[in-house]
């Protein structure tokens, strides 16, 4: 019997499994969290959360596309005192990792929100959201300018005593670049990717679909390129990376962990699927277990052309 | 592993019941245990996995039978998901979340009660109004459409109700007009019902319950919208009403508000 273990760390988080919730259609984790098993998912990212409670936009607020779909929610989200207040007791049940994914208008309410947590117990670390594409300020601008990546990152570091994990943005030129202004600033990982900038016209009306104009657009039509993004980053930067956009089978995780993800978050495919973590799991389970490999670290990154073959299929050893 | 809120069910019946109307019946012993009136499930509308189209839809429900164990669903055929919906063979499977959300509420025993419902709007008013009978209330209903040939319910609703009255805009189908033509057609009847229950479009709604409400009548109306996840995580199908300063969501608060709750104009 060959013992495959998902346990992991990363950036100095213990896991049980690499899979995490995508920050987003998870919420805050009530809602899924008591459908599944204790041990079905290795953490939970909570939804972007800033200072102040945010109404989020008005509907309609999600679309679906062809293999995909829109969302335009806008960070509706109850604000920090309040999540730190009510939420996080509630979440204390599931002893899970929570790390709390955080957006800010400006980099001072970063600051602010990062100052507020480091006074709460129970948090294992940040994702910095400089990603969001539903909000007029900060989010996804914060996410396109590597500076301003650079400082934010940089500023919160040096308040933090948790791991600080940097989201990135796809809709940039160039994603190593950001990348590595990350990693240059002292992010402890990134997490890649958030959703890609995207419309739907309503032809009837003659007007765009979403109440924002705009969304994000995610599931399995943006995989392919958040697979290319997390291999284009896993080349440019020697930090862990979340990798995450469209996963939605174990097929689809192992990619990207065979990319460079240590771990990955599962998003829109927990509204199909709620119990999508557990398949996952056991498929990575059985993958390595079929394949005599004992740990899920001699994976990650083994089809990058620089690495060497911890796990490669085929060989005996 | 299955999802305490997953059923994989027997499809008994499929089959179209008016041009672009089709009747969906499940064998869903744990489901009908549970399925109250006004809720609703999330369908997986193609056999097998599918990711396009990528999510489930949300049905509410048309009837229950606790005794047989199978559930009903009607549902118009309006895009990708429920056309592929239309396509799944009797015996085949389907992936059913459920049940979702918060439903109608009765009202004291011994009142009156009217359904009030336009087009596929009717489909969880037949529910209620079986649902209504059973507890001893005399259920009064009132359904349009735009013609006889998407006017549905008139016949399953005869076996709940008091009366059923009808109205169709062409005329083909009882009184000629919409429903506030109706309403005000029956007026002295509807006004006998201390508690009503709307479904239908959006405006039709709207102008319903301030009927209803002028009346000085209780009013539970039932909500339609998109959704991602029908369980309240994702944020998708929110509304405005009197709960919250910003949004509610309508799969979990809801689909059935008390009328004078929603902000329709919002």
């Amino acid at each position: 019997m060959h013992d495959s273990s998902l346990e992991m760390t990363l950036s100095g988080i213990r896991l049980n499994n690499p899979i995490l919730s995508a920050s987003g259609p998870f919420g805050y984790g009530l809602e899924y969290l008591p459908l599944m098993n204790k041990g079905d998912l290795g953490a939970l990212v909570v939804t972007g959360t800033t200072f102040e409670p945010r109404p989020g936009n008005p509907p309609p607020r999600i679309h679906e596309t062809p293999a995909g779909m829109l969302n335009a929610v806008g960070l509706e989200n109850c604000g920090v005192e309040q999540f730190a207040k009510e939420i996080l007791p509630k979440l204390a049940e599931y002893n899970l990792p929570i790390i709390v994914n955080i957006a800010g208008k400006t980099i001072d309410e970063y600051i602010k929100i990062v100052e507020y947590l480091e006074k709460v117990p129970n948090i294992a670390g940040y994702e910095l959201n400089i990603s969001c594409p539903n909000v007029e300020q900060g989010g996804m601008a914060f996410g396109t300018d590597p500076d301003i990546a650079y400082t934010l990152t940089e500023r919160v570091k040096q308040i933090s005593t948790k791991p600080v994990i940097v989201k990135l943005s796809p809709n940039v030129t160039d994603i190593t670049v950001i990348a590595q202004a990350a990693e240059a600033a002292g992010a402890d990982c990134i997490s890649l990717v958030n959703t890609f900038l995207a419309m739907a016209i309503d032809i009837e009306k003659q007007r765009p679909v979403l109440g924002n104009v705009v969304g994000g657009l995610s599931g399995p039509a943006i995989r392919p390129i958040a697979l290319r993004m997390v291999w284009q980053a896993a080349s440019a930067v020697d930090i862990p990376i979340i990798g995450m956009g469209g996963i939605d089978s174990w097929e689809s995780a192992l990619e990207f962990i065979l990319a460079g993800a240590t771990a990955v978050a599962v998003g829109t495919a927990f509204f199909t699927n709620p119990g999508i973590a557990q398949e996952i799991k056991q498929g990575l389970q059985a993958y390595m277990e079929k394949n005599m490999i004992d740990s899920l670290e001699k994976l990650v990154g083994a089809a990058l052309p620089q690495k060497t073959v911890g796990g490669c299929i085929g060989t005996d050893d | 592993m299955t999802l305490p809120i997953i059923h994989l069910c027997e499809v008994l019946i499929n089959r179209e019941v008016k041009p672009g109307f089709y009747e969906l019946r499940l064998h869903a012993p744990m489901l009908a245990k549970s399925a109250a009136p006004g809720q609703f499930a999330m369908l997986q509308c193609a056999a097998g996995k599918s990711t396009d189209p990528l999510l489930r839809r949300p049905l509410s429900f048309s009837n229950v039978c606790k005794k047989t164990g199978s559930i009903v669903f009607l549902y118009q055929v309006k895009g990708k998901g429920t056309h592929l919906l239309s396509r799944i063979s009797e015996g085949d499977y389907l992936d059913v979340m459920g049940p979702l959300g918060t439903g109608f509420k009765l009202p004291k025993p011994g009142t009156p009660i009217a359904v009030i419902g336009c087009g596929i709007g009717v489909a969880p008013l037949i529910y209620m109004a079986d649902y209504g009978r059973k507890h001893g209330h005399d259920v009064y209903a009132f359904i349009a459409a735009r013609s006889k040939d998407s006017l549905l319910g008139a016949d399953t609703l005869t076996a709940s109700c008091a009366c059923v009255y009808t109205a169709t805009d062409d005329g083909s189908h009882g009184v000629k007009g919409n429903i506030t033509d109706l309403l005000d057609e029956a007026a002295g009847t509807l006004a006998l019902c201390k508690t009503t229950y709307i479904c239908g479009p959006w405006k039709a709604m709207a102008v319903s319950a301030e009927k209803c409400l002028g009346l000085g009548l209780a009013c539970q109306v039932s909500l339609e919208s998109i959704m991602a996840c029908g369980i309240g995580a994702c944020l998708g199908c929110t509304c405005k009403t009197t709960r919250h300063i910003h949004y509610t969501r309508v799969c979990t608060e809801g689909p059935v508000f008390q009328a004078e709750e929603v902000l329709f104009d919002a």
